[in-house]
């Protein structure tokens, strides 16, 4: 699908990495996928091509209007009931969004005009903020359907990620199922926002995948309760608050990162001194996204275009930054049970190994390496 | 799943270990590489069974996956304990296929022996975590046992307060030094011994019945 820049206007070709350090025209950094719901409609008429993309343009129709539904309303207050309203938006959007989106470049619609320009804006914009919710189910349906160019995108990125190691699952996703179920559990993450932000960005990590299962599956059963329980009787104070913006942003972070493969790169750009910028992030976001994502739009979000699964209003962009930077400090401290520092060669860190609930069975080439997580018990059940 | 089956029972056998006297103990034996692991396990699984444990060899690393023998019955002095010896790689900080090298061994196979250390030491500090009820720590004692490794475990087997014995092994070579280990760790009981010429068994087996028992 191909991209273009909200500010200029400029199209890039589909799995153009030009836009990766920005718009080279205007030095935007907010891009569009240009939308093929116009060519959706009749895509299959079109050609065997369009097919797929039309489906999963559809979905994403589909999708991003919901979105786009539920937070005009958060907005606005609109008692329409839901049903209509999604109705209209579909089809509004798909045919209003032919049309703006071709000629005029969307520039300026960070929410602020939730009816008339629903099409465009949630498109870009809400992209990422319907991703949490929405992705799981829309991205494990026509995994195949992408242009070569995405794939080959992603297989670079996917490349660059196994050169330095830990960037494996993706490959892996389509044969094992442990992806598909992180997958699963993303939303959960997302709809159970914990307090405690160290954890929730703990999973994204490429070994996390399967921990996460067990760390969401714990957290939804107590730390919900908790949170019910503490609903009931206590006053939130500005602490908590903040702990719990962050711990959301962290959550946020992560599906924002997750969808498309050129956000994650572009979104990182600075202050990784371990890593090569442009690849700091992306195995993360590789690791732990099943390649199967490719229908996503390509939009790309930066670190600051707000984002909130919920449709809470979101931390001013500047915050992000730091926890980003935290973020993947904690991600690096992760990887550090064992280190490959070259086929053949590795660092081992005896104290994370010995921490860790997963158990490595097998350490493949490339960096690659099989765990199992234990699911339903832990160090807790021995002492019983 | 099958390995995580393993794993659970295991844990719950452990479990039930520990409100059963007669259920043996399953006791890890923990040390560096080429320490003398394997060849103390064959020699105790040989003196009480008859049969080995695994391979020994002076590579490093020769014992890639945990190995266990199971019911292990060793007495003295009246007192008898009946263990399972689990034999585990030698835990290292650091694995590097050049080190395989200098043993006549190919790239590609000290590649992969080098990966299989890796996951071996893996599984070892699993088990330790999950599955041992007693330690016997290896030490070469020809070497300067205060290294990052060491210290490091032997923490972590205090830590979970388990019973340890360390073995200061090799004491047959001219360099060895069974002192040094000992003021090492002064807060555990050290017993010398050479499991490959099989000195000094006797007292390994009268601490062996002593501490895990």
């Amino acid at each position: 699908m191909p991209h273009q820049c909200t500010t200029c206007g400029k199209v890039f070709p589909d799995g153009s990495k030009e836009m990766l350090s920005g718009c080279p025209s205007c030095g935007g950094n907010k891009f569009q996928f240009q939308p093929a719901s116009t060519t959706s409609d009749t895509g299959s008429a079109d050609g065997s091509d369009n097919t797929g993309a039309s489906d999963s343009a559809g979905s994403q129709d589909l999708t991003s209007s919901a979105a786009d539904a539920v937070r005009r309303r958060a907005a606005q207050n609109d008692a329409r009931p839901t049903t209509e309203d999604e109705e209209t938006t579909v089809q509004d959007w798909v045919n209003s969004q032919s049309q703006p989106t071709r000629d005029s470049p969307r520039d300026s619609d960070a929410g602020g005009d939730p009816d008339s320009q629903r099409g465009p804006d949630p498109q870009r914009s809400s992209d990422s903020r319907r991703e949490p919710d929405r992705q799981p189910p829309q991205e494990r349906q026509p995994p195949q359907t992408r242009t070569d160019d995405r794939a080959d995108s992603k297989r670079t990125s996917k490349d660059d990620a196994t050169e330095r190691g830990w960037g494996e699952w993706p490959s892996q996703s389509g044969t094992e199922p442990e992806p598909a179920s992180a997958r699963d559990d993303r939303p959960d993450a997302v709809s159970s926002t914990g307090p405690d932000p160290g954890e929730g960005s703990e999973r994204s990590t490429q070994r996390s995948p399967r921990k996460t299962n067990r760390g969401i599956r714990a957290r939804t059963e107590d730390e919900e309760d908790n949170s019910q329980r503490s609903a009931r009787s206590d006053v939130v104070t500005p602490e908590e608050l903040a702990a719990l913006d962050s711990s959301r942003r962290n959550q946020d972070d992560k599906p924002q990162r997750e969808p498309p493969r050129e956000t994650t790169e572009s979104q990182q750009p600075p202050s990784n001194a371990q890593q090569p910028p442009s690849e700091a992030q992306q195995p993360p976001s590789e690791a732990q996204q099943p390649p199967s994502d490719p229908q996503q739009p390509q939009v790309d979000a930066p670190a600051d275009v707000p984002t909130d699964a919920d449709g809470h209003v979101v931390e001013p962009p500047s915050d992000d930054r730091p926890d980003l930077d935290q973020l993947r400090e904690e991600l690096n401290d992760q990887f550090e049970s064992i280190k490959i520092v070259n086929p053949g060669q590795y660092e081992l860190n005896l104290m994370e190994l010995y921490d860790r609930d997963e158990y490595i069975i097998s350490l493949r080439e490339d960096g690659r390496y099989v765990i199992e997580v234990p699911d339903s018990w832990g160090p807790g059940d021995r002492d019983d | 799943m099958g390995l995580l089956t393993d794993l659970r029972d295991s844990i719950s056998r452990v479990v039930d270990r520990l409100f059963s006297e007669s259920e043996p103990k399953r006791i890890g034996i923990y040390g560096p590489p080429n320490a003398g692991k394997t060849t103390l396990a064959n020699r105790i699984a040989r003196d009480w069974t008859g049969d080995a444990i695994g391979p020994e060899s002076h590579i490093p690393h020769e014992t890639r996956r945990a190995r266990r023998k199971e019911n292990v019955e060793i007495e003295r002095n009246g007192k008898k304990v009946t263990i399972d010896i689990v034999d585990t790689p030698g835990v290292t900080t650091k694995v590097d296929y050049k080190e395989f090298l200098d043993h006549d061994m190919e790239k590609e196979d000290a590649v992969r022996r080098s990966r299989e250390a890796t996951e071996g030491v893996a599984e070892a500090m699993h088990w330790l975590r999950e599955d041992v009820d007693g330690v016997i720590y290896v030490l070469d004692s020809t070497k300067d046992p205060i290294s990052q490794v060491n210290t490091m475990l032997i923490g972590i087997i205090e830590s979970q307060d388990l019973p340890v014995l360390i073995f200061a092994n090799k004491i047959d070579l001219e360099d060895s030094n069974v002192e040094r280990i000992s003021n090492a760790y002064p807060q555990h009981e050290t017993v010398e011994l050479s499991a490959l010429e099989g000195e000094n068994m006797d007292e390994v087996y009268a601490k062996i019945a002593e501490y895990f028992a």
